[in-house]
């Protein structure tokens, strides 16, 4: 009987989550939770982070871990829906008063091509030109392997890695308006990996599958970036209504100043100190 | 003479939770497919666990990764441990049966600790969803007892065709068990006994 009914309880519970695939039954403990979203370039570091942070703190808190792309992040907090909206660009003037952009770590953003495409470098200029839209053939790119058309890959509006992106590779010049925009950062290494004429950008932790492109003859590293000989470096954020207060002052203050944090930090990301 | 048992109070509270949790699960399930949708065949999904010492910033042990793949387009699926799970891959990529990167990719959000997350993207037929996770004892630990043994299930949203209208519906699998990750380290070439 015990058996049957711990059957019929693990199908029935099984059911249950089958019927709502994103959901999923958390531990009912009497702890705070720390609900977060936003970011797909800071989801993957919270997500390590948080691991640590349970076993330092004796699994103090709950995490709860979203998506959506840093302006959703950063609107969900605005509205009290989370506890902290992950972002992945800097404070924009448009963004709801009374916000705090924790910084938690920087992050290298990286030019990536087809690993069939291994480009040898880019300039700004070529940069400007390749994403601007105004070459629109390998052809026209030295070193390039292919010669089809460029297939640019860039992200949606509400990312933080295209607001980064922009700011920082280009400038005013604008965006081709016949790229196909990804809503992730795997998406795009995804999207640049199966096509050999695909280019796009990516946080540095999404490299694994394709080429990274050297930026102004700066190879995209870990090193590089920690030296500050990258150009494509930007911060990364933890978005809080007002300053942060108890468990989740607590967790952002770890993350800053615990070498413990720090060292989950270096494994793909630049810490602060 | 018809003859009575009488149940303890805790048992009958157990039995009604599972009932209710069961019957809440069921509708959550019919809900999915259209009223009247003729029943297509139900489709196959497989996979398996591995023990992953190496994903970067998880120290050992712990790791695990994790692949399987549908006789239909995944649209999105849970995974469900027995064990607490301490952290799941937000961005988990899809391959074809060759191994060649696609462009499609699932995302990934949920709890932690808990017995799980889910994930949303698109995978199509027979591709294959691979990605990471940890549980906070080791994988490969003894099992205490049969019922302590580390198990992990999926859960996959997938596309189906109506067999007479053509139309296609969104409908969830049962949960299939991923195949135990292999234990080199004390048991050479048996599965995890947690």
């Amino acid at each position: 009987m015990k058996n049957r009914l711990r059957r019929v309880g693990l199908l029935s519970a099984l059911a249950l989550v089958a019927a709502a695939p994103a959901t999923v039954p958390a531990v009912a403990v009497a702890k705070p939770t720390i609900t977060m979203s936003g970011s797909t370039t800071v989801a993957p570091l919270a997500a390590l982070l948080a691991r640590k942070y349970l076993k330092v703190c004796d699994h103090c808190v709950n995490f709860k871990l979203l998506q959506g792309g840093s302006d959703i992040g950063v609107a969900d907090v605005a509205a009290g829906r989370v506890t902290i909206g992950n972002s992945s660009r800097d404070p924009k003037p448009s963004d709801p008063g009374g916000l705090v952009f924790n910084k938690i770590a920087h992050d290298a953003l990286c030019l990536v091509s087809n690993k069939a495409n291994p480009i040898a470098g880019l300039d700004q200029a070529g940069v400007q030109a390749i994403f601007g839209g105004s070459v629109r053939s390998w052809s026209g790119v030295p070193g390039a392997a292919q010669t089809g058309t460029i297939d640019v890959f860039s992200r949606t509006p509400a990312s933080g890695t295209q607001d980064a992106f922009q700011k920082i590779f280009m400038g005013s010049s604008k965006m081709f308006s016949g790229a196909s925009q990804k809503g992730s950062n795997g998406l795009v290494e995804q999207s640049v990996a199966s096509d050999p004429g695909g280019i796009g950008y990516v946080s540095l932790a999404f490299t694994k599958n394709v080429h990274t492109i050297p930026y102004k003859g700066v190879d995209c590293t870990l090193r590089n970036a920690k030296s500050g000989q990258y150009g494509g470096v930007r911060n990364l954020y933890m978005v809080t209504r007002g300053a942060p207060t108890g468990a989740t002052a607590k967790w952002i203050n770890w993350i800053t100043h615990s070498k413990a944090a720090s060292k989950v930090i270096a494994t793909q990301w630049v810490p602060l100190n | 003479m018809i003859k009575t048992r009488k149940r303890h109070p805790r048992r009958r509270r157990r039995m009604a939770i599972a009932a209710l949790t069961a019957a809440v699960g069921c509708i959550g399930v019919l809900s999915i497919s259209p009223a009247g949708a003729a029943a297509a065949e139900a489709p196959l999904c497989g996979g398996s666990l591995e023990l992953n010492n190496e994903i970067p910033g998880i120290e050992p042990p712990g790791g695990l990764s994790y692949k399987f793949n549908c006789n239909a387009q995944v649209l999105g699926y849970s995974i469900i441990s027995n064990r607490q799970v301490d952290y799941f891959s937000t961005e988990v990529l899809v391959l074809d049966a060759t191994g060649t990167a696609t462009s499609e990719s699932f995302a990934c959000e949920g709890t932690f600790p808990s017995s799980g997350f889910g994930c949303r993207g698109t995978s199509n037929f027979g591709n294959v969803i691979g990605g990471e996770f940890a549980i906070l004892r080791d994988p490969c630990l003894k099992a205490k007892s049969k019922s302590d043994k580390f198990k992990v299930w999926v859960s996959a949203t997938v596309q189906q065709f109506d067999s007479v209208t053509g139309k296609p519906f969104n409908a969830v699998t049962q949960p299939f068990r991923l195949k135990a990750p292999v234990c080199k380290t004390n048991n050479t070439g048996k599965k995890a006994r947690r």
